[in-house]
């Protein structure tokens, strides 16, 4: 796999399947990614987001229990500087604009390419 | 059940097939079965809900499913273990999204479930939401799968 790397940061993946979770992370590490942690809900986000502090979180959508855009809007409550990229296999127009109005920092389609992933990263971390 | 909704529900699944396992998909000759259909042995649910209520599966032989996670994992599994089934589940979740994405730009308002997974002989499905099911065939390079639509427009 071609690395594209950016500078190091920490993140945390968030989704129910941890086969994407999987996917992601093999992803992630070819672009200079560190994992920090991995959550399989959204409470469960919130509550590693509080203990881990990542750089970035990656957060899918259709969760059981606390759903993603539920958890980005608790994590921003909790931190308003927090980088919350939001990936899931769903991407219509009023959803992708409702998680950039809650916060988040962009919003990724699964399945995920590095390319496209790299770049995004690069625009999150960049002040 | 109308075609347009249930044409994108099928493209979804032929685009994310094809897309998985690089090879073409071919469409076999839809039927139409009564409220209660009988599954091969895996079998993928995703629930919708909004402007429709009902189901969409995706179901297979066991060795198309081993075959069909050892694809997306990019390694063999020599069983159907936990792994497995959650590859098989991120399929279904995948083809229904991409369904769902299509259609909630087009104007309606889809929702979808987390997917669930069953395995076992002589899998029957049935609801009291009386509801027909369309069985879409679906080869592929993995082996074959049955696509079944079971939806109905939500009546306010």
């Amino acid at each position: 796999m071609q690395e594209d790397r950016t500078r190091p940061f920490k993140y945390l993946v968030v989704d129910d399947s941890e086969f994407a979770r999987r996917t992601l992370i093999k992803v992630l590490a070819t672009i200079g990614g560190t994992l920090a942690g991995e959550a399989n809900s959204g409470l469960d986000a919130v509550q590693k987001y509080k203990s881990l502090k990542p750089d970035i979180v990656f957060m899918d959508i259709t969760m059981p229990g606390v759903e993603g855009l539920d958890a980005l809007e608790m994590i921003i409550t909790e931190d308003r500087a927090a980088k919350v990229v939001m990936v899931s296999s769903l991407n219509y127009r009023s959803l992708v604009d409702d998680a950039l109005k809650k916060g988040a920092k962009h919003f990724i389609t699964k399945p995920v390419q590095n390319a496209p992933l790299a770049e995004i990263v690069r625009s999150v971390l960049t002040p | 059940m109308r075609l347009d909704y249930i044409e994108p529900i099928i493209e979804s699944a032929v685009s994310v097939l094809a897309e998985f396992t690089a090879a073409p998909v071919e469409r076999g000759d839809m039927k139409l079965h009564g409220n209660s259909s009988a599954s091969k042995e895996v079998a993928a649910i995703i629930g919708m809900t909004g402007d429709v209520d009902g189901r969409v599966i995706i179901e297979m032989d066991e060795a198309t499913a081993v075959a069909m996670a050892g694809i997306m994992n990019q390694e063999p599994f020599k069983t159907l273990d936990r792994l497995a089934l959650d590859c098989l589940m991120e399929l279904a979740n995948v083809m229904a999204a991409r369904a769902v994405s299509s259609l909630n730009d087009r104007g309606f308002l889809f929702r979808l479930t987390p997917p669930l997974i069953f395995t076992g002989d002589n899998l029957a499905f049935f609801s009291n939401l009386n509801l027909e099911t369309l069985v879409i065939p679906l080869r592929t390079k993995a082996g074959d799968f049955n696509l079944n639509v079971s939806l109905r427009m939500n009546v306010l």
